[in-house]
């Protein structure tokens, strides 16, 4: 039995977890507009397709998509929280924040992805090359962490350096666990009321092997992510006809451990991002998601034109 | 050649064989760009590689892989361009303090007239505070009035680069300060482009334009870099009675304690390694025996 499974089993929702509340943004048959194709809030579950669509550049998921990087909203619009209370789709927390994450393979775009999160402690980072070629934070939002929000604006990464620079070296996205206590996490000095434990770096809109920029997810023990969040490293091989298809070599669970072998609910997920490579949100009625979990959000994310990760998030 | 990338510093690794005959990096892929006019300090653990980066800078260390340009040219062997201070001098002593000076004046404008090059000499000679000792020989001098002696002849070259490696490392601590004044003074007038390794936290941000914090060898790079918002010319009272400043200083302070408690779990692992390496190498020439006939 392996404890990928072990953690399924035990899947215990978090009600008090930092993403309260997701959508799923994909492009519309022309190309030429965003549709908002589902949408899901913790302890409320999977909404279908609400009608709401953007062109290149309109509302948070259309900035993602203009600019090609994940693009962070330290708001919430009204007219959203409206409309959730409306439909009885608001999340059991308030919403703090909103970060629209770009899926990109190559240079088609896949989807975005849109996280809501709570006012709990935790944060999120945008890091973009600058005119030296390190990376700075060029977007932040922190809760709960003042001294570690103040040096991170005089903070640079050159290439393979922290986090944001082995994301930018390999390409590929990367989970770093008990931060705490581990060298690796260097900007955090103990100051602060929240204590980072665990973040997760994703590659954006990679070029010629490079992330144009780096997300950096940055969670606290007792707040995690999500109910449970697996980063999936994949590699790919090409059949006769040139087409790829992607396995997973091993999973990584927040707060667990490495695995190789899936679930039915994984190799499901595997399946459909094989097939389409879009993103997915998926609700327990279309996914026999472990007991207890309500939905499930997936990430595929590439280096070049092969899928190198699954970031996958259940609530 | 682009001010902002003056110096480019790329995957650089200096790698020494061990006692097995492996290849161990001491640095591994360190990268590091600095503008033209920039001050860096360098901090790490003892050990770590930092003597290492610099003496390859200097053109004194051959590097293993990666690249070092300065100036848009590739550095191939010390230079005058790069001038290097140690913590220790290195004064011929049966040469005057002048004279001491006058050695490296010599080379650098060999078509200057001597009434040229003793101008120079006695220029940066009392830009040091040394304008009354150029006639003392090194033994009639203290330690830090030598290392004087050693800034005068770096800067006196009108070097590209500083490369200075604990320059105050052996000196009391008013010395010290008296002796960081003296070369940011020179730095504020010469906008040299420098690097300066030291174990001094304080130290690294009063001199610093940006901090470059090393991760612990085997296989050290660049963990973190912070840049220092302070104003130049740097006034020490108002640097450290800066509201941020010991913000900066703690951040400094706990790189090195997280470096140091993980620094056995490190070199353990590195190790681990390399053993595994060794014992694939080995099978692998234990299975070309068993096919090989045996020769007579
Ligand atoms: N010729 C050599 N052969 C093998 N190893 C060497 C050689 N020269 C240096 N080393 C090793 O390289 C590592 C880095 O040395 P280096 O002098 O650069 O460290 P450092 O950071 O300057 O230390 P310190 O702060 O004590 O001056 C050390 O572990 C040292 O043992
Ligand atoms: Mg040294």
């Amino acid at each position: 039995m392996s404890s990928t499974e072990s953690s399924a089993e035990t899947f215990q929702p978090t009600v008090g977890s930092l993403v309260q509340y997701v959508e799923l943004w994909l492009l519309s048959e022309d190309e030429s507009s965003l549709e908002c194709r589902a949408s899901a809030s913790v302890g409320a579950g999977v909404r279908g397709a609400d009608g709401r669509s953007v062109s290149s550049g309109e509302g948070l998921a259309g900035a993602a998509w203009k600019q090609k990087t994940a693009t962070i909203l330290q708001e919430t619009p009204s007219d959203l929280m409206a409309s959730l209370n409306a439909a009885a789709a608001a999340p059991a927390g308030d919403l703090s924040a909103f970060v629209a994450i770009p899926l990109f393979c190559q240079q088609e775009m896949r989807g975005v992805v849109v996280l809501g999160l709570s006012d709990a402690f935790g944060a999120i980072e945008v890091w973009s090359r600058d005119d030296r070629d390190e990376l700075a934070v060029t977007s932040g939002h922190y809760q709960g962490l003042p001294s570690f929000e103040f040096i991170t604006r005089y903070t640079r990464f050159p290439k393979g350096a922290g986090l944001p620079g082995m994301v930018w070296k390999l390409g590929v996205a990367q989970l770093a666990q008990n931060l705490d206590t581990s060298s690796g996490f260097i900007r955090s000095f103990g100051k602060d009321p929240a204590v980072i434990t665990s973040a997760l770096g994703l590659p954006v809109a990679s070029q010629r092997g490079f992330p144009a920029s780096v997300l950096l997810l940055l969670s606290a023990q007792d707040i995690p992510l999500a109910g449970l969040t697996e980063l999936w490293s994949c590699s790919s091989t090409r059949d006769d006809e040139g087409s790829m298809t992607a396995a997973v070599d091993s999973v990584d669970t927040v707060g667990g451990s490495m695995t190789t072998t899936l679930a039915g609910w994984q190799r499901e997920i595997l399946s459909r991002v094989n097939s389409h490579g879009q993103p997915l949100l998926l609700g327990a009625d279309s996914l026999s998601l472990p007991a207890g979990a309500t939905f499930s959000l997936s990430l595929p994310i590439y280096r070049q034109n092969e899928l190198c990760n699954v970031l996958n998030m259940m609530f | 050649m682009s001010d902002n990338r003056y110096v480019e510093i790329a995957n650089l690794t200096k790698a020494y064989p061990n006692p097995f005959g492996q290849d161990v990096a001491v640095v591994k892929d360190f990268n590091l760009i600095l503008r033209k006019g920039e001050v860096v300090s360098v901090i790490g653990h003892s050990g770590c590689g930092k003597s290492t980066v610099l003496t390859m800078l200097a053109g004194l260390n051959p590097i293993s892989s990666g690249s070092l340009v300065v100036d848009g040219r590739e550095v191939a062997g010390p230079g005058p361009d790069r001038a290097v201070v140690f913590q220790a001098p290195c004064l011929l002593p049966w040469m005057t303090t002048f004279e001491n000076v006058m050695l490296g004046v010599k080379q650098v404008y060999p078509h200057g007239t001597p009434a040229e090059r003793r101008q120079i000499c006695e220029y940066y000679l009392s830009i040091v505070g040394l304008a009354d000792s150029m006639r003392k020989y090194p033994r009639e001098m203290s330690g830090g009035m030598q290392q004087r002696v050693g800034i005068a002849r770096a800067i006196a070259l009108r070097p590209r680069m500083l490369l200075l490696d604990e320059p105050f490392g052996r000196l009391d601590s008013l010395t010290r300060m008296d002796l960081q004044d003296v070369i940011l003074e020179i730095l504020d007038r010469e906008k040299i482009t420098t690097v300066v390794i030291t174990h001094d936290v304080d130290e690294a941000i009063y001199m610093a334009d940006r901090v470059c914090m090393m991760t612990n060898g085997p296989e050290a790079s660049v963990g973190q870099v912070l840049e220092i918002p302070f104003e130049r010319p740097r006034i020490r009272a108002d640097v450290l009675d800066h509201p941020n400043y010991y913000d900066f200083r703690a951040c400094l302070l706990s790189f090195l304690e997280k470096q140091e408690h993980n620094k056995s779990s490190h070199v353990e692992a590195f190790e681990e390694r390399q053993r595994q390496e060794r014992e694939l190498q080995t099978s692998a020439s234990d299975r070309q025996l068993e096919t090989e006939p045996a020769s007579v």
